[in-house]
C-alpha cells in the first residue's frame, strides 16, 4: 500500500519507489516483447529513429504490433489508424476508472499521468494504488515502464536477428501468465467470479464468431452489464 | 537515421489518437458529480472485466498446450510470488509447445 494514499501527502520518493519496486517484474516480462517489435520494425523497414519514435509516442505494445502488420507500400494510412484505435479502446474504460482516483492531482499532472497508461499500469494502479492514488505510486510505475520499453525497441532494433522464435522459449506466455496472475488476484472483490466469467465468455464467443479486436469490447460490456446486474440485486436488499 | 514523412506523420497520428482513448474515459466520466450504483459498479468491473477480455482468446483458442499452461499457470499463482510464476509459466508452456510438436 503506497504511503501517500491516506492522506493528502505531496509524491514523495518512498512512494515512488514503492511503484519502482512493484513494476519489476512488469518490466521483465514486457522487455522481450519490446525488442520483438524493435527487431520487426526494423525488418518493416523502419529506420531506428522511427522505431523508437512509435514505440516513445504511441506507447502500446499490442497497437504498435497490429500497425506494424499492415504496414505496406502504398500505406492504407487510414486503416491502420482505426485498427489501432480499436485496439486502444479499451484505454477509455482504463481511463474512466482511473480519472476517479486522481481527481486530488493537479490537472497538468493528471494528463501527464495518462500518457502512461497501459494495461499493467492500470491493473497495479487500480489493485495496490487504493481509491485515492498516489502520484509518486503512480508515476514510480510509469515512468521506469516506459523507459524500459524504449531501451528494450532499441536493443531489439540493434539485435534483432538473436530473438528468433520467442515462442519457442515460451516467452510470449510470459504476458499471458501476467495477466492470469492479475485476474487471480481479484478474486477477492464482491461479484469478481461472475464478471470474470461473463467477460471470458463474451470475449470468447467475439474471438471465435467476429474476431481480433472485438473480443476487448464484448468481454468488457458483458463484465460490466454483470456487475451492474447484480448491483442493483444488492442495493433491493440493503 | 532516417525518415520518411508519411511514416512519421502515421506514427504522430497514431500517438495522437492513442493518448485520446488515453483521456476520454476521464473527460466523459468528470462530468458526473454523483454516480449511479449500477454505473458505479460497472466501472469497478472494468478492471477484471477488461483483463479477462484481453487474455481469455490465448488461454482457451492458442491450442490446448497453452490451455494446460494456463491451468498451471493459475495453480502456480495461488502458491508462488510473481517472478517465480511467471519462469514456471513460461518453462511449462515451452515444454507443453515442444511436446506437442507446435
Amino acid at each position: 500500500m503506497p504511503a501517500d494514499e491516506a492522506f493528502d501527502a505531496p509524491p514523495s520518493r518512498a512512494s515512488f519507489m514503492e511503484g519502482v519496486r512493484d513494476i519489476l517484474p512488469v518490466m521483465v516480462a514486457t522487455t522481450p516483447f519490446g525488442m520483438v517489435f524493435g527487431a520487426l520494425a526494423m525488418k518493416q523497414g523502419f529506420s531506428v529513429f522511427e522505431t523508437l519514435l512509435m514505440s516513445g509516442s504511441v506507447y502500446g505494445g499490442a497497437s504498435q504490433f497490429v500497425a506494424l502488420q499492415m504496414w505496406t507500400d502504398p500505406l492504407p494510412f487510414w486503416t491502420i489508424l482505426m485498427s489501432a484505435l480499436a485496439v486502444n479502446l479499451r484505454h477509455v474504460l482504463y481511463s474512466a476508472s482511473l480519472g476517479r482516483r486522481m481527481m486530488h492531482w493537479p490537472a497538468t499532472t493528471r494528463y501527464a499521468g495518462f500518457a502512461f497508461l497501459t494495461d499493467p499500469i492500470f491493473a497495479l494502479a487500480v489493485s495496490q494504488g487504493g481509491p485515492r492514488l498516489g502520484a509518486g505510486y503512480y508515476f514510480g510505475l510509469g515512468l521506469p515502464l516506459y523507459v524500459n520499453w524504449l531501451v528494450a525497441t532499441a536493443i531489439g532494433a540493434i539485435l534483432g536477428n538473436f530473438i528468433r522464435r520467442p515462442e519457442a522459449i515460451g516467452l510470449d506466455f510470459v504476458v499471458t501468465a501476467y495477466f492470469l496472475v492479475l485476474i487471480l488476484g481479484f478474486r477477492k472483490q464482491p461479484k469478481a467470479l461472475p464478471v470474470i466469467a461473463a467477460s471470458a465468455a463474451a470475449a470468447l464467443a467475439a474471438w471465435l464468431l467476429i474476431g481480433s479486436p472485438w473480443h476487448f469490447a464484448a468481454g468488457a460490456t458483458a463484465g460490466m452489464a454483470t456487475a451492474a446486474i447484480l448491483a442493483g440485486g444488492k442495493a433491493n436488499t440493503g | 537515421m532516417t525518415a520518411h514523412p508519411m511514416t512519421v506523420l502515421l506514427i504522430l497520428s497514431l500517438a495522437a489518437a492513442t493518448y485520446c482513448t488515453r483521456i476520454a474515459g476521464h473527460l466523459i466520466m468528470s462530468r458526473f458529480e454523483r454516480l449511479n450504483p449500477r454505473v458505479e459498479a460497472a466501472l469497478e468491473a472494468v478492471p477484471a472485466a477488461v483483463i479477462t477480455a484481453l487474455v481469455a482468446p490465448a488461454v482457451f483458442a492458442a491450442g490446448i498446450p497453452d490451455a494446460i499452461a494456463a491451468g498451471v499457470t493459475i495453480l502456480a499463482a495461488l502458491r508462488f510470488p510473481m517472478i517465480p510464476t511467471l519462469v514456471i509459466a513460461a518453462v511449462t508452456a515451452a515444454i507443453l509447445r515442444a511436446a506437442a510438436g507446435t
